[in-house]
Formats: structure tokens, C-alpha cells, sequence
């Protein structure tokens, strides 16, 4: 189970990161939504993990809209000339922003190691990919719910 | 006088944002280059002279870390300023890279006028040592700009 301190972090690590670098507001959802804001058919799927003190696997699913209006806006170029590629390079990124920024602050002596982050184009989304053992957090945007799967043991692969 | 810069990071889009900050930054660029880890960045360092590297440190093949302990361990290079552009914000971890040498350190998520501020202090201290060394004055790295 992720702790409140854990998620108060977190949510201060994704706001700094979307704010300061691709000015755009997320902010985690106290309560699980119960149906998708929008009708988002392509999230890109951003996995990353920690291992060290404390270990954990977090997989992101960022909606292809959000993905393409940071990404345009981080790259200055047009939304429609954006690649797959850049979307993928893009979320990496900001998935390894988010949980550094996050580690920075629940590790301060820096026992964590931050793995490479992988991410796919991927159809869809549903919670039901949390299986036992992950906790499922929403973040609102702008372009829809950003999915979080989080598991402490650092296994999972949603 | 024009720097020759490098910039290290697994990311095409990182690597271009940050490029886009230093052209804005008001140092003066003669080459400006671009390695997406620690290996690829050696081989350039040891093909061209390089004045500054801007490096990340959490990437694949070889991290910034083993850069920098790469770049110390050799004569030539050793001197060549060393500045992360990290996602790694422990304090631990500065301390780390601050004790191996590293000339100056940015946390990302950064605002383009940080990177600016590191880089002209780090390349003016590099220029004041070279100037010291060859006994003429030194110059201001950057003229001032607005940009920011
Ligand atoms: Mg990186």
C-alpha cells in the first residue's frame, strides 16, 4: 500500500514536473473516477522502477492527447507532425522526472537507484489492469485522466 | 569567444529542449554537440576539444556517473567542466557527483535561467583559469539577455 505521505509526494513531484516543464496542470484525484473523461483510445504505456532501500515498479498511462500537447509544446513544433517516437521520448521522460522528483523527496540519502524507462503506444485503458497487489491512482489534466499503477514490490508489469 | 558544447542525455527530446536554452542563453556557441550516453559522449571528447558538457546521469549503456569518473581519470580531459542536468535531486546524490568533481549541478525538472546561470559561472571560472594560465584578462562569457 502506497502511504498518504507517499501520495502527497508524488502528487507534489507529477504538479512540479507538468507545471515547470510543460505548463500544464495535473493533480492526483483523492478518489478514483468511475468513468473516463474523455474518449481516449491511445494512452502511451511509461513503466519505471526503483530499486535500492526501498523498491517499487510504476507503470504510467498518459493519454495520447496530453502526451501530444506536452510534447508539441516541449518540442515547438505542430501537433499533428508529432511521431510516435516523440511521444514515446517525451512520456520517458516525464515518467523519469516524476518519480526522480519524487524519490528526491521521500530519499534524501539516496538509497534508491531510478531504473530506464520503457513506453509503448498502447490501445486503451481500464482499471482492471491493477491486479493484487498494485494500487491504481488517477491524476485529472486538461486531456483526460493520466493513470498511475503502483506496486511496492517492484513486479509488475500491467 | 565561442564554447564548444556537449550535451549528454538518453532523451532526443531533453537533449533538443535543452539544446534550444543554451542557443538562448547568450554564451557565445562554436560547436555544439550531442551524445545520448557516457560512451558515445567519451568518443566525441576524444575526437574534439569540448568545452563544457551538460550532462544527464540516469541513462542506459553508461550512466553520467561513469562519465564523469571516466573524464577525471584521463590527463587531457580531466579539466573539462562537468555540469548534470538530472532528475536524480537526492541531496545525497549532489554531494556524490559534487565530491567526484562535477562543476555544477541542475535539477529537473529546471526554468531555462538556471541552466543559464550554471553555465555562464562554470564556463567564466573555466575562461579566468585558461586566461590565468596563458596571463592575459579575462572576458565575461555571456553578454546579457532577456530571453528568459
Ligand atoms: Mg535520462
Amino acid at each position: 500500500m502506497i502511504g498518504e505521505i507517499e501520495k502527497t509526494q508524488l502528487n507534489a513531484a507529477a504538479v512540479e514536473v507538468f507545471g515547470m516543464m510543460y505548463y500544464t496542470p495535473v493533480e492526483l484525484l483523492p478518489e478514483l473516477p468511475t468513468q473516463e473523461s474523455s474518449s481516449e483510445r491511445q494512452y502511451i504505456k511509461t513503466a519505471i522502477e526503483y530499486t535500492g532501500s526501498n523498491r517499487a515498479s510504476i507503470c504510467f498511462y498518459f493519454p495520447r492527447t496530453l502526451a501530444v500537447n506536452i510534447a508539441g509544446g516541449f518540442l515547438g513544433i505542430d501537433e499533428d507532425q508529432i511521431s510516435d517516437s516523440q511521444l514515446i521520448d517525451t512520456m520517458r521522460e516525464a515518467a523519469n522526472m516524476i518519480i526522480g522528483n519524487f524519490l528526491g523527496r521521500i530519499d534524501p540519502d539516496g538509497g534508491c537507484t531510478l531504473g530506464i524507462p520503457q513506453a509503448e503506444v498502447t490501445q486503451g485503458f481500464s482499471p482492471d489492469r491493477a491486479r493484487q497487489g498494485d494500487e491504481l491512482l488517477a491524476f485529472i489534466s486538461d486531456f483526460g485522466h493520466l493513470w498511475m499503477i503502483y506496486n511496492e514490490n517492484g513486479s509488475g508489469q500491467n | 569567444m565561442a564554447f564548444n558544447i556537449l550535451v549528454v542525455d538518453d532523451s532526443d527530446t531533453m537533449r533538443a529542449v535543452i539544446k534550444k536554452t543554451v542557443l538562448m542563453s547568450g554564451v557565445q556557441i562554436g560547436e555544439f554537440c550531442e551524445a545520448c550516453n557516457g560512451k558515445a559522449a567519451l568518443e566525441i571528447l576524444e575526437e574534439m576539444w569540448i568545452d563544457v558538457v551538460l550532462s544527464d546521469i540516469n541513462m542506459p549503456v553508461m550512466g553520467g556517473v561513469d562519465f564523469l569518473r571516466e573524464v577525471k581519470k584521463d590527463a587531457v580531459l580531466k579539466n573539462i567542466p562537468v555540469i548534470f542536468i538530472s532528475t536524480e535531486s537526492s541531496q545525497a546524490r549532489m554531494d556524490e557527483v559534487v565530491s567526484l568533481g562535477a562543476a555544477g549541478y541542475v535539477k529537473k525538472p529546471f526554468m531555462p535561467a538556471k541552466i543559464r546561470e550554471v553555465l555562464v559561472d562554470v564556463l567564466n571560472k573555466a575562461y579566468a583559469t585558461r586566461m590565468a594560465e596563458e596571463g592575459s584578462g579575462a572576458a565575461p562569457v555571456a553578454e546579457e539577455q532577456s530571453d528568459f
